[in-house]
């Protein structure tokens, strides 16, 4: 079978498919990635062929707009577009991004001929172009499903793209068979029946740093603020109040870091910093994790079974957060009314309240329960060889 | 559980442990690779975690002096037909092996002191992983990378490591494990008493963007040349000698009505001037993503470009180049899907001849397909990685006699 990968260009949205893609490849199927060029480095450093597909729509001046006013001191929500103009859905930037690629992936599927094509939940260029070649596609979560809370958006957001493919109807999120890799305990509740498969955290390669791992008695907790967050550096005042409220506290601090944040002042001289460590192989071996609550660091942080305190900055953060929250494994502190006292406050409790260990470690045996990647494989089968997914 | 992977810096050693690492992580297992520093990047490039063990050696001279070309340009040349146990090539019995392991073994130890694998799975020449093991009781098993030519090598390993034993208290070691886990087919295999864990094959040669001539059907017959990775002009031979003799391997094979694909690893090794129009030079290309569209691989018959090529069931014409080389082409040839040179020195226009004969017999495509689906009805290594994670969990529950 031929499975193609698709996503677009940030690293976030393609790690969570790499180990069933390279499950796959083990196992004798041929696996390709697609993905605009800015991330064909990203993919080929995951070791599995890449093809560069379409071209890049820059994301970044809307997200470093959201998170702008998601920080402390930020006036009122403006709803602006690049343009100047109303937005016409808050899925503006995601048909951006589907209009880039989508060229480039028909081509890329007329020449490699998937049988089946499995995307991130944002790459809606997929669902589109799958439906124009009458190739099956599956959208494949990050953790919890934000973009089907938006479904009623697409058809205006994507109808120029696939009446742009000779296609009349937009084939909306939920529609296409859904593999899910986030723990029902933290999912949202949704109408559709997903394929569930065990998330395997993959947040990059490097070599292993056995300095990281030493801990002493005190409990140690890891800050880090992703790699979607980070990625608009400079100094974070966020970030800092979190690294002040840990400094107030009896604790060892790992701070991992893409090396894109500005080295913040707040750093204590006994604490390690980890540049570019993949966040799965430092939270085995510490005891909370606090971040924005993006979804490779929450659900990484799911699978070492550790409480979390969440200080979201994009709206699908919020949502994890609140998720997280409803669990029992987690705290929201919401950056635009947080102090250092009560970033302290939550990390206190996280680290010493029993209540949130325990629903962390029962999130964690529910995410480990789930069936391994061989089964959504055998699922992706049964889809490419013409099976109706109801009988899957 | 922790599964340590352990190879010394020679990709065609280290890569062919990658799929199946892949396939202990997608079963939830915690992985990491060990090798020595001029890997660690071929590791995360694999989007492994790497943890280096050993020093820097020069492998590729370390290489040259263990391993004497069966054609050396020095003329110097071991008579048709002698034994390659009785070649000259045969320096020091495991040297090679050996020296790696005295550089790695410390640095083995200390990794599963600290981070505690509950299973070493290493490639059968890296002997600081089952030494290691031994020494810290930990369950291991070799992974194979193909024909198993270093079997023979198991009755010296006792003499060979005695010093290695003796430094780290134990008085003997058993570097097959468990069980080999075995990717070749068994009809290619050498036969064995000992436990064998059948494992489907499946390439990683590397890791690339699929270039765009690769999505094309071929206009003529593609040919594929690998020299592979190991440096044919080191040790006795000569660098110039030998890019001169390649030269005009393919400037013969260039006279085929077909497309010559030649993989190299450094485009350097053949030298500035050009070459004939249907010659295509390619550069770290992994060989498995060439193969399914070749009608024939030519090669020495080294391990990661046979089994290639046994996976895209492709025909294979071996030019030995060494005396390890020799066992593995001639099992090949023997299931029909190969023609080796055997030691005969590959005249460039007699390797040509042979190409044609083969482009038109279809019994060796045939025999090739037939490979093929044998190596495909082997366990797909998420079954062997459940076979592993049991026996290393019942190791733990007996007593050892390792």
């Amino acid at each position: 079978m031929r499975t193609l990968f698709v996503c677009w260009a940030w690293p976030s949205h393609l790690y969570p498919m790499v180990p069933i893609a390279a499950a796959m490849r083990a196992s004798g199927h041929d696996v390709l990635i697609g993905c605009p060029p800015s991330l064909v480095p990203v993919a080929v450093r995951t070791g599995l062929p890449s093809m560069a597909v379409g071209h890049d729509f820059d994301l970044g001046p809307v997200i470093q707009r959201l998170l702008l006013k998601a920080k402390p001191g930020a006036s009122g929500p403006r709803r602006r577009d690049r343009n100047g103009t109303a937005p016409r859905t808050p899925l503006d930037s995601f048909s951006d991004t589907a209009d880039a690629m989508a060229d480039g992936l028909l081509e890329a599927c007329r020449l490699w001929r998937p049988d089946v094509i499995v995307h991130d939940a944002t790459t809606y260029a997929a669902t589109a172009v799958g439906r124009a070649l009458g190739i099956p596609t599956v959208r494949h979560l990050w953790g919890i499903d934000y973009t089907y809370l938006q479904r009623e958006f697409e058809p205006v957001a994507f109808g120029p793209l696939y009446r742009r493919l000779g296609l009349d109807e937009v084939v909306v999120s939920g529609e296409t068979p859904t593999l899910d890799p986030c723990p029902s305990g933290l999912q949202l509740p949704v109408d559709y029946r997903p394929v569930r498969l065990r998330h395997i955290p993959y947040n990059g390669s490097a070599v292993h740093d056995p300095g990281l791992l030493a801990r002493s008695r005190r409990p140690r907790l890891c800050i880090t603020w992703g790699t979607t967050s980070s990625r608009f550096g400079d100094d974070d005042p966020v970030l800092t109040m979190v690294l002040e409220a840990a400094a107030d506290l009896a604790v060892d601090v790992v701070f991992a870091t893409t090396g894109k944040e500005a080295t913040p002042v707040a750093l204590q001289p006994h604490w390690r910093t980890a540049v570019m460590q993949p966040l799965h192989l430092l939270l085995p071996y510490c005891d909370a994790v606090v971040s924005p609550g993006g979804s490779g660091t929450v659900m990484t942080g799911v699978m070492a079974g550790l409480p979390q305190v969440c200080l979201p900055l994009l709206p699908d953060q919020q949502v994890t957060a609140d998720r997280l929250v409803a669990s029992g494994a987690g705290l929201r502190v919401t950056p635009r009314d947080a102090t250092r006292a009560s970033v302290r406050d939550a990390l206190e409790a996280v680290l010493t309240d029993a209540r949130h260990a325990d629903a962390a470690r029962g999130l964690r045996e529910d995410a480990r329960q789930q069936p391994s990647p061989r089964d959504a494989a055998r699922f992706l089968e049964r889809l490419a060889a013409g099976c109706a997914p109801e009988e899957a | 559980m922790r599964v340590l992977f352990v190879s010394w810096a020679w990709p065609s050693h280290l890569l062919p442990l990658v799929p199946l690492a892949w396939a202990f992580r997608a079963a939830g297992h915690e992985v990491v690779v060990a090798t020595q520093p001029p890997l660690l990047g071929t590791v995360t490039g694999a989007g492994l975690t790497a943890a280096p063990v050993g020093s820097a050696l020069d492998h590729a001279h370390l290489l040259g002096n263990a391993l004497r070309p069966l054609h050396p340009s020095d003329g110097a040349e071991a008579p048709a037909g002698t034994p390659a146990a009785q070649r000259p090539g045969r320096r020091r019995r495991l040297g090679l092996s050996v020296r790696l392991a005295e550089d790695m073994t410390d640095d083995v130890v200390r990794l599963c002191t600290s981070w505690r694998p509950d299973l070493v799975l290493h490639e059968p020449t890296t002997y600081a992983a089952p030494l290691a093991a031994a020494a810290l009781g930990i369950p291991h098993a070799p992974v194979l990378w193909g024909v198993n030519f270093h079997a023979a090598a198991q009755a010296f390993e006792r003499e060979a490591f005695a010093d290695l034993c003796a430094q780290l208290g134990i008085e003997d070691f058993d570097s097959r494990g468990m069980a080999a886990v075995d990717p070749c087919p068994p009809s290619l295999q050498v036969p064995s008493q000992h436990p064998r864990l059948g494992l489907r094959h499946v390439p990683y040669n590397g890791s690339c963007v699929v270039p765009d001539w690769l999505n094309d059907r071929p206009h003529s017959p593609r040919i594929c040349l690998s020299w592979g990775v190991t440096p044919q002009w080191a040790g006795t031979d000569d660098h110039a000698q030998a890019s001169a003799r390649q030269r005009e391997l393919i400037t013969t094979l260039a006279g085929l009505d077909a497309e010559i694909v030649v993989a190299v690893a450094s485009r350097e090794l053949l030298g500035g001037e050009p070459l004939p129009d249907n010659v295509r030079v390619v550069e770290r290309l992994p060989l498995h993503l060439v193969l399914p569209s070749c009608q024939l691989l030519v090669s020495r018959g080294g391990a990661g470009s046979m089994m290639a090529a046994v996976a895209a069931g492709v025909p294979q014409l071996c030019l030995p180049q060494y005396p390890s080389d020799l066992m593995p082409a001639e099992r090949l040839a023997g299931t029909g899907a190969a023609v080796s040179f055997g030691d005969t020195p590959p005249a460039p226009a007699a390797v040509r001849d042979t190409v044609e004969l083969m482009l038109r017999t279809p019994s060796f495509r045939a025999a090739a397909t037939r490979l093929r689906a044998e190596a495909e009805r082997q366990p797909a290594a998420a079954a062997v990685v459940s076979q592993l994670a049991d026996m290393a969990r019942d190791f733990g529950r007996r007593p050892t006699d390792r």
